[in-house]
């Protein structure tokens, strides 16, 4: 009963996520992600599935092709939706300092309470992970059999092993990212906080990227497989294709062939035998599916064991967190890019706002995760046909541009954030109306730890692209360009960052789509203009110049708006009387 | 007799149309500290938070050193120091961080902030917690970088809503020797706590406020003797007191005991 209880209890929290739901009910929100992935699933099935009822004359061979690569599809998508939903609920997943300070007193075992947790951590993975592969399980092989003469039996069948091994993927996702911090807590003891939140930021881009570039590696993944590509060794998603290859892949393979056009007669011959040359592959990816999931089980448990043998309480402070004085990097900085107070409260703000406050960080790595995946695919695409330094083609030019629009973007979302609604009043108690010197730190912030990083990630691969000279050119525009967006963002905000209330984004959904349509138009059209000025050195220089002239020009028209402006930081306190209802006491 | 540098004039708060402040006026004094008492939900808080800024009054005005705090919000900031009732920090910020942040927005100068702060962490017996993130505190120690961040800037006005919630005896011992003294440096200070025995002895006048209304203000002393009490406790339990105390502590004690 007790058990039961406090399962109830540790699933509820899940629905408590600062990163999904900061301020909504529980039920929305479940109705909302269930929803969501069923509608999403199903869009997608039968845009992957719908081929088979208008191939021209559909035979097995060419039908065990094609049903391997969405299988693939299927896989990698479970596996990252699943570990990106673990890592979503990363603080979730083990008993917290909170839980035991609730349950600690309480005259419950220490055993029940964490057989309680374990059991909510599985039973939360099983629901997601049952949401997400149903769909795909019941449509794809209805469908990818309705033209096929096959008994209802193997036509089960195939349902079955299909939402079987999805099913393992999505959960293998989980328990991956659970082993992982399991691992790491058992192994880092105290400092687990520390790192924590940004071993979750990584996870996020590392997640976000593969999931944008699943489209890339799942093509032609039978041939992938029999021509033992290191890729299809290495990565999970190919094993579980293994697994569900040597369950059911011979189902449609062995079915009696029909006689074809010879056209395809000779697709269907070479298709049967690039599959069938991938069977054995398959069944030794499928034994390293298998050890590998239960190797993985017997790590996240034996970690997670470990860590819950009794409860955890916040860190005692000790010799190591005493201040001993500013490093160096501070100095730097407070003798540098920020001198003045406000601004260098804005811009340790900031840094401190983006690495350690969970939503903000999660975010960033989101955008970061967008850019890098859009990067990857074109380089990747502009490598396989190297660009002529003397004229470069606009595609391989966009990429620094769209990449530091994208991160930007991400960055002015982030300052709408409140780092703290309540904790937020210090700026209405301490401020002093320097908005303009404080917006000067953000700003600064933004280009040393975004515009700068990211600059310099791009440039080898665009030296090799470009060439030294032009690259180094692309470079400086890059900069330029980013500090001029940078400015264009801050002089038409009124809100301060990260001290104003939740913004709504309503507007979001109506301007969205024009908003990323003009912006790819203006991006698409300052990179033909770089292209231009670029050919000659008098050009190019004009070119910096005029965006030089832009920056000082928004810069001085911010700052002389922002000199002495009030601070609008949100009261809380009225919503609070709202919500005990005292229009109602008489 | 100085004059008075922080005045509430005829205060006034109403929420959806209930009045939570009703009609408060007083004044405090260089020098002086001036008790803010009443029981939960009399609005000493929201007094504290009108007279600070973080929220506009229903009527009436705060005067410093005989202005509208409105007419120059940023002047009276520099010399207001607050310490809210509730620890309301960035979870995610170090003690070190918080108090940074605050006296970078208050523009003190490097060096005297660097050199103020680690004396204070230091005195506050902070200083082995100082990089530690403030979600490991205890409730005392975010009380005490609350203190702390109210000192920094070396203010005029103090005003602390129950400060000593959660503190160790040593450091509410600190806390209560270190007001007296900025009031005879020349501060000026509101105290509101619920700590009798701490406001009996350490303010110069008393200020009991009941459903939002004043019932009483004068010196503890002149309060003991026109009342015929000979604590302050007494004197706080016939003003504002409704129910009887231990006939409501046995009720209890009968519900918890299944008597009742």
């Amino acid at each position: 009963m007790r058990e039961r209880l406090l399962t109830q209890h540790f699933l509820q929290r899940f629905l408590e996520n600062d990163l999904v739901s900061p301020d909504s009910d529980r039920h929305d929100v479940l109705a909302l992600v269930c929803s969501g992935l069923l509608v999403s699933t199903l869009f997608i099935t039968l845009g992957l599935a719908l081929k088979f009822l208008f191939m021209t004359m559909q035979s097995p061979g060419r039908t065990a092709i094609l049903a391997a690569d969405d299988r693939l599809f299927f896989m990698t998508c479970s596996m990252i939706v699943m570990a990106l939903v673990a890592v979503a609920s990363w603080d979730a997943l083990s008993l917290d300092p909170r839980d035991s300070s609730i349950l600690g007193p309480l005259p419950v075992a220490h055993r029940v309470i964490v057989r309680a947790k374990l059991r909510a951590v599985g039973m939360f993975a099983a629901g997601f992970a049952l949401a997400v592969t149903i769909m795909p399980a019941v449509l794809h092989p209805s469908l990818m059999i309705a033209r096929l003469p096959i008994s209802l039996l193997a036509g089960l069948l195939l349902i079955v092993i299909h939402f079987a091994v999805s099913l393992a993927a999505g959960l293998f996702g989980f328990i991956a990212v659970l082993g992982v911090r399991e691992t790491l807590r058992a192994c880092s003891g105290r400092h687990f906080a520390r790192i924590s939140g940004f071993v979750q930021a990584i996870l996020i881009v590392a997640l976000v990227t593969s999931f944008l570039l699943v489209p890339a590696i799942v093509f032609n993944s039978a041939r992938s497989v029999s021509s033992g590509r290191p890729l299809a060794a290495a990565l999970p998603p190919f094993w579980f294709l293994g697994a569900q290859e040597t369950l059911a892949g011979g189902i449609v393979d062995r079915m009696p062939r029909k006689e074809l056009p010879r056209a395809l007669q000779r697709m269907e011959d070479r298709s049967t035998a690039d599959y069938r040359a991938a069977i054995p592959a398959f069944h030794a990816l499928a034994w390293r599916a298998s050890i590998a999931f239960a190797g993985m089980m017997v790590l996240a448990l034996a970690a997670y064991t470990w860590n819950s043998r009794r409860l955890s309480f916040p860190p005692v402070a000790s010799r190591a967190d005493r201040y001993t004085g500013p490093g160096v990097l501070a100095r730097l900085i407070a003798l540098t890019v920020a001198r003045a107070p406000a601004a260098r409260a804005g811009f340790f703000f900031t840094v401190q706002c983006l690495i350690r406050s969970a939503p903000h960080r999660l975010v960033l790595a989101g955008c970061t995760a967008v850019a890098l995946a859009f990067a990857t695919a074109s380089f990747q695409d502009a490598m396989g046909d190297r660009i002529d330094p003397r004229a470069p083609r606009l595609t391989g030019f966009t990429t620094q541009t769209l990449v530091l629009a994208i991160l930007l973007a991400g960055f002015g979302h982030v300052l709408r954030l409140p780092a703290d609604l309540r904790a937020n009043r210090l700026f209405h108690l301490a401020w002093l109306g320097r908005k303009e010197r404080y917006v000067d730190g953000v700003n600064r912030a933004a280009a040393v730890i975004l515009l700068a990083p990211a600059l310099l990630a791009l440039f080898p691969v665009q030296a090799l692209l470009f060439g030294l000279p032009l690259a180094g050119a692309h470079l400086l525009t890059g900069l330029l360009f980013g500090l001029v967006v940078i400015e264009a963002f801050a002089a038409n905000r009124r809100m301060l960052p990260f001290a104003n209330g939740y913004v709504r984004s309503a507007d979001l959904n109506t301007k969205g789509p024009v908003i990323i349509i003009a912006s790819l138009i203006g991006i698409s059209l300052f990179n033909s203009l770089e292209r231009a000025a670029l050919g000659e050195r008098q050009s190019a220089l004009i070119f910096w110049l005029t965006l030089t002239v832009l920056l000082g020009a928004l810069r001085f028209h911010r700052r002389r708006r922002q000199r002495g402006e009030a601070v609008e930081v949100p009261d809380v306190y009225p919503s609070e009387m709202a919500r005990l209802d005292l229009t109602s006491v008489s | 007799m100085t004059a008075p540098l922080l005045e509430a004039r005829h205060l006034v708060k109403r929420f959806h149309g209930i009045k939570v402040v009703d009609d408060v006026s007083f004044i405090v004094r260089p020098g002086e500290v001036v008790g803010y008492l009443g029981p939960n939900g009399s609005g000493k808080t929201t007094t504290g938070r009108m007279l600070t800024g973080l929220m506009e009054p229903s009527g009436g005005a705060v005067l410093f050193a005989g202005c509208n705090i409105g007419d120059d919000p940023v002047a009276y900031r520099r010399r207001l120091g607050y310490v809210p009732e509730e620890p309301a920090l960035y979870s995610f910020l170090s003690g070190r961080e918080q108090l940074q942040l605050i006296g970078r927005l208050r523009e003190i100068p490097e060096d005297v902030l660097e050199h103020r702060m680690r004396a204070l962490l230091e005195l506050f017996g902070l200083a082995d917690a100082a990089e530690q993130s403030i979600s490991a505190y205890s409730k005392g120690m975010k009380q005490k970088v609350l203190i702390i961040g109210a000192l920094l800037h070396d203010p005029d006005v103090l005003i602390f809503d129950e400060p000593d919630s959660g503190l160790d005896v040593t450091a509410a011992l600190v806390l209560r020797h270190l007001v007296h003294l900025l009031a005879s440096r020349g501060k000026a200070v509101l105290y509101s706590s619920h700590v009798l025995e701490v406001v009996e002895k350490l303010c110069t006048r008393v200020i009991v406020l009941h459903r939002g209304r004043i019932v009483a203000e004068d010196t503890v002393d002149q309060l003991r003797t026109l009342m015929s009490h000979e604590s302050l406790e007494q004197v706080f339990a016939q003003l504002v007191l409704e129910t009887n105390p231990a006939q409501t502590a046995r009720d209890i004690a009968d519900v918890v005991a299944g008597h009742a």
